[in-house]
């Protein structure tokens, strides 16, 4: 799946309109971290280009000049401070879709597209990481265009399904990134809050920052359900619950205000950024109104 | 339990409805694919078991309604495994207060014998129409109506009569009860409950009323209604109090002085306004100013012509703004009427046997002298007055100040001139006979004449020169009996002189020494007396059966004298005279005796201080006035029955054809029937007796005219012919002068005793009526709890919803 298929041309218009903003929030983001010593330098080759005067001597790659009698210049990834990895949620439960809506799932991938091409766009590198009970696909943070195509890939092959546990696929990936960085984690967070943040306290003790978005479709917060439904379990075959749903609607929502409530304190707590997306909400809108929102904050 | 509506009851089962749709959609579910079920399951793990039982309840209620709905549409009565009676015919016994304390005003209604009225209106309209009514009313009636008729039938009942018997009403209900043909009895009993006939032995008597009522089969059911509840007697009650004229008896044109006070209970009026009527003519009109809350005056009454009057006073709270809006709340004591005896001066003819020129030389000078105007003492006191207290007054205005009355005119009449000396056409009331040794054959035959055919009264007094003997055989009546109550037997003397025996005095004219003026014949001595003796009557001779004898009838006051036993000196009666006075020793002093239509007193002593001294004390004035105008006038003046009693009108001839005007106005004709077996209690036209009725303690009868129906009090009217008018009076029953009821605890545990269910209002009544005969509906709690089911629904279903 290509970038063109999660997004519509105007949507992508409108990704691209928040590059300047974009730009200025992962400024933010790398606002007090250490800078590279090595100014210029990477770790990570990028290209050869021919040398210009005022280019550094050291710069120049005698190993190609020997071998072509041309003079080119090494270059190196530049050092953007930024290498941001998106965790998708891929359990069942982002299956979800109201009646005439967006699942998740997709939207997850929508924001998830919207992000990376944001950020390549800016050169930063970003990575992808796919879960459901543990990591299922990982793409390492690159800042390369073609980059962007992969991450749209390996979100497309992996349908929702299956159980969930955040907390288990977050302590793996932890062994997986070695450099501070940005964190992403795209998911419903329908886990045990205290856990979940848990989790992902770790990431902030080992100075990442930590962004999560979460998707959460209307139905999910309002649970406008009448009558006697029986609601058959995303996540696993076989399970089901036979209610009176205008009976529980009340105690439903009081258990799922507390479930927010508990990851916006905990995020708080530790300042990990707290997004709620709904799907009924378009992408590019919502992930506006969160750069407009930390920018200011910023 | 029974169902009026049995059909509706089906509706019950309407109840299925919620139950299939229940079973019907509890499998059929929407299936939606959900993502949060973390939070869906901890909701339902959570309240699982309260959306069980909330659901089983929902569903619960919702049956519950079409089967509420349903039975309370179907009417169901709880009938206790007993038949009931529905709108079968039922007889009914109402036994009606209609006292006079029914008078007394209540808050809501004219007063308790309207509510009472009304009641038993309401109670005759509550049942089927072909059921049997009896009116029991505490006067004496007995109408038998239907619910249809109950109306004319409540017309006739009107307040008055004697005092609430509960015993007897309730026997002559059980009576007409144990007749009916009905199988379903009822009794009703609508009274005030007043508490003055609420006494202990009332209260022990009720266990034997509820076996007489059990006796009865079926046995009725007796149902106690209290028409009053607990409130408050009248407290706005302006009452006589008293009511004592100076004198009972006058001459005509005599000014009487009548002392009137009234008393006040609650608020009271600035004045009050008195008016005294004789013969139902206002005589005086007095508006007498209200003081301590009592009202006091003195109205002078005057009385022209001679006769049996009656004088009528009433008082009222006066019509002036002063006054303001002052209303009685008791009526029956605001007025009373008394009997007033006006008569011609009596004339006596004194007999001297002993004829002088000194002063109090002759036999009948103590006599005449103690018969003068002038020897009343004080002025204003009548000789036959109970009332000692009375005395001049000189306060009072002059015409307030009754002056000496002319009551005898005494004649002295010459031994032997009696025929002589009357006049053609005129007798004289009394002839004194005073130790007169042997009257002339003249004489003798003029007496007899004279007491047995003239109705006079002859007095004999003894003396020394008395022959017992002459008297006995020439001294008699037209019938040939001796005229003499007892025969005189021989001179008796005692040197230390025997006292009168104060015990035993019962004779009218004597009673108040034995009351009031008790030990006023103390002192009085008689050193000699003639014996006299019973004389024991011929048994075939009937008319030697006193008058007294042959009446059957129970007319108050009546005595029938013990056989006569004429060895027995201590024998009081024989079947001619009644020794009504005695000596010490039993020895008779007086005896009185009818003969014919006329009486003889028979002294043993003499009327001169020969023998005794009686003369000579203070009390031989009144006791000689008060003998005198007793046996001369012959009514008593003080005969004021109670209504419901029978009104004895003695003196008045049962031979003439009497109408008689109770106070409602209304005249109704007396047929005087010689009838000495008719009681005047039973019936409205009350039968004149044999000819004579003796008053009570009062062995010589004299005629008299009874009228039983004295259900209203105040003055009767009793006339025959344009000539012979007299009134009589019936006061309020002293026991219905007492309004006051008997608290609710005490009627509850009368109904108790009774065996008499107690409802606490008419309403009660008719509820409990309701259920007995239809059963106890139980509908109006079958609708309530319909309604409550319809309102839980949906507050569970709301519950549900925000609790879930």
């Amino acid at each position: 799946m290509s970038i063109n298929e999660l997004l519509s041309p105007a949507d992508r218009d409108r990704i691209a309109g928040l590059e300047l903003m974009a730009r200025q929030v992962v400024e933010g983001f790398c606002s007090g971290q250490h800078r590279s010593p090595h100014k210029g330098y990477s770790v990570e080759f990028k290209e050869h280009r021919p040398y210009v005067r005022g280019d550094e001597i050291r710069s120049i790659d005698w190993k190609v000049f020997g071998k072509t009698d041309r003079i080119y210049v090494r270059e190196f990834e530049e050092e953007t401070n930024l290498k941001a990895t998106l965790i998708v949620d891929c359990s069942g439960s982002m299956a979800y879709a109201r009646t005439g809506g967006i699942s998740k799932h997709r939207y997850a991938m929508q924001v998830a597209a919207s992000l990376a091409y944001l950020m390549i766009g800016q050169q930063d590198g970003v990575g992808v990481a796919t879960f459901d009970t543990q990591i299922r696909d990982f793409l390492p943070p690159r800042s390369r265009h073609t980059h962007l195509q992969a991450i749209c890939s390996v979100l497309e092959r992996r349908p929702p399904g299956g159980e969930t546990e955040i907390s288990q696929v977050l302590g793996g990936l932890a062994k997986k990134l070695h450099r501070r960085g940005l964190l992403v984690l795209i998911s419903d967070c329908f886990a045990d809050a205290p856990t979940l943040i848990r989790a992902l306290t770790h990431f902030r003790h080992a100075k990442h920052e930590v962004l999560v978005l979460q998707i959460i479709d209307p139905d999910e917060i309002e649970f406008p359900f009448r009558g006697r439904i029986r609601f058959r379990n995303l996540e696993l075959a076989d399970d089901h619950e036979e209610v009176d749903a205008a009976a529980l609607a009340a105690a439903y929502r009081e258990g799922f205000r507390q479930h927010q409530q508990q990851l916006r304190d905990g995020c708080g707590r530790f300042r990990i950024d707290h997004v709620v997306l709904t799907t009924d909400t378009p992408v590019a809108e919502a992930l506006s109104g969160y750069l407009a929102t930390r920018r200011r904050m910023a | 339990m029974t169902l009026l509506n049995g059909l509706l009851a089906l509706g019950a089962l309407a109840f299925t409805i919620p139950l299939v749709i229940h079973l019907l959609f509890r499998n059929r579910f929407e299936t939606l694919d959900w993502g949060a079920m973390r939070f869906l399951r901890n909701v339902v793990q959570q309240n699982r078991r309260r959306m069980q039982l909330l659901n089983l309840l929902l569903l619960l209620v919702r049956c519950l309604i079409p089967i509420l709905l349903a039975m309370a549409l179907a009417r169901p009565v709880i009938t206790w495994w007993r038949q009931t009676r529905g709108d079968e015919p039922v007889a009914l016994a109402m036994i009606l207060d209609n006292s006079y304390s029914m008078a007394a005003r209540t808050g809501e209604q004219a007063n308790r014998f309207t509510a009472a009225l009304n009641a038993a209106r309401t109670i005759a309209g509550s049942i089927a129409r072909g059921s049997e009514i009896t009116l029991l009313t505490s006067d004496g009636q007995t109408l038998l109506t239907s619910p249809v008729e109950i109306e004319a039938a409540l017309q006739r009942v009107r307040i008055g009569g004697g005092p609430f018997d509960l015993e007897s009403l309730l026997g002559r209900a059980l009576v007409r009860l144990s007749d009916s043909s009905y199988a379903s009895r009822q009794i009703a009993i609508l009274s005030d409950n007043a508490a003055v006939g609420f006494t202990q032995a009332m209260l022990d008597n009720l266990p034997g009323l509820r076996e007489r009522v059990a006796a009865v089969t079926p046995a009725p059911d007796v149902a106690w209604i209290d028409l009053i509840g607990d409130g408050p007697t009248p407290f706005r009650n302006l009452r006589l109090h008293s009511v004592e004229p100076d004198s009972q008896h006058a001459v005509p044109g005599q000014v009487v002085p009548w002392r009137i006070e009234a008393r006040l209970d609650g608020p009271t009026p600035k004045t009050a306004e008195i008016v005294v009527r004789v013969n139902g003519a206002v005589q005086q009109r007095r508006t007498e100013p209200v003081r301590d809350n009592a009202v006091r005056a003195v109205v002078p009454v005057t009385i022209a012509k001679a006769g049996r009057h009656v004088v009528d006073v009433a008082i009222a709270a006066s019509a002036d703004p002063a006054s303001g809006d002052w209303a009685d709340d008791f009526p029956p004591d605001d007025s009373a009427a008394f009997p007033v005896t006006v008569f011609d001066p009596i004339e006596v003819w004194l007999v001297d046997g002993h004829p002088g020129n000194r002063p109090l030389a002759s036999e009948t000078d103590y006599l005449a002298i103690a018969l003068s105007p002038f020897m009343t003492s004080p002025p204003t006191k009548d000789p036959l007055s109970d009332d000692p207290s009375l005395a001049g007054d000189p306060s009072l205005a002059d015409d307030e100040t009754a002056k000496p009355a002319n009551l005898f005119r005494t004649v002295k009449v010459p031994f032997g001139r009696l025929a002589t000396t009357q006049r053609e056409g005129e007798w004289p009331e009394v002839v004194v006979l005073a130790d007169v040794a042997r009257p002339s054959a003249a004489d003798a035959k003029w007496l007899a004449e004279f007491v047995a055919v003239r109705g006079g009264t002859l007095v004999v007094f003894a003396g020394p020169s008395v022959d017992p003997a002459w008297y006995e055989q020439n001294l008699r009546g037209q019938d040939n009996t001796p005229l003499l109550p007892m025969l005189y037997g021989s001179v008796q003397n005692s040197e230390a002189g025997l006292a009168i025996d104060e015990t035993r005095l019962t004779y009218p004219p004597l009673a108040i020494f034995g009351g009031d003026e008790k030990g006023a014949l103390t002192g009085t001595t008689f050193h000699g007396w003639l014996e006299m003796r019973t004389r024991a009557p011929s048994p075939a001779d009937p008319s030697k059966a006193t008058p007294a004898t042959a009446t059957a009838s129970p007319t108050p006051g009546a005595t029938t004298p013990p056989p006569a036993d004429a060895s027995d000196p201590a024998a009081s009666e024989s079947e001619l005279a009644t020794t009504v006075l005695r000596l010490e020793g039993g020895q008779p002093l007086i005896a009185v005796a009818s003969s014919g239509t006329g009486q003889v007193v028979q002294f043993a002593s003499t009327c001169d201080a020969t023998w005794t001294t009686l003369p000579l004390r203070p009390a031989f004035v009144p006791l000689m006035q008060r003998l005198l105008l007793h046996l001369a006038i012959r009514s008593d003046a003080r005969n004021v029955p109670a209504a419901g009693e029978p009104l004895v009108m003695r003196g008045l001839e049962p031979e003439l054809t009497w109408t008689v005007t109770p106070p409602d106005g209304t005249p109704r004709a007396l047929a005087a029937k010689r009838d000495p077996g008719v009681s005047p209690a039973s019936g409205n036209n009350a039968a004149a007796t044999a000819g004579d009725t003796a008053a009570q303690g009062d062995p010589v009868a004299v005629p008299a005219v009874t009228w039983a129906d004295t259900s209203l009090a105040g003055p009767y009217r009793f006339e025959a012919g344009s000539d012979e008018i007299a009134w009589g009076a019936v006061r309020v029953p002293d026991a219905d002068l007492k309004p006051g009821i008997v608290d609710q605890r005490t009627r509850r545990l009368a109904a108790q005793r009774l065996g008499a269910t107690f409802h606490p209002s008419l309403d009660a009544f008719l509820g409990d009526d309701s259920n007995r005969r239809f059963g106890h509906g139980i509908w109006k709690y079958l609708l309530i709890a319909l309604i409550a089911a319809m309102v839980i629904e949906p507050l569970i279903q709301q519950y549900r919803s925000r609790r879930g």
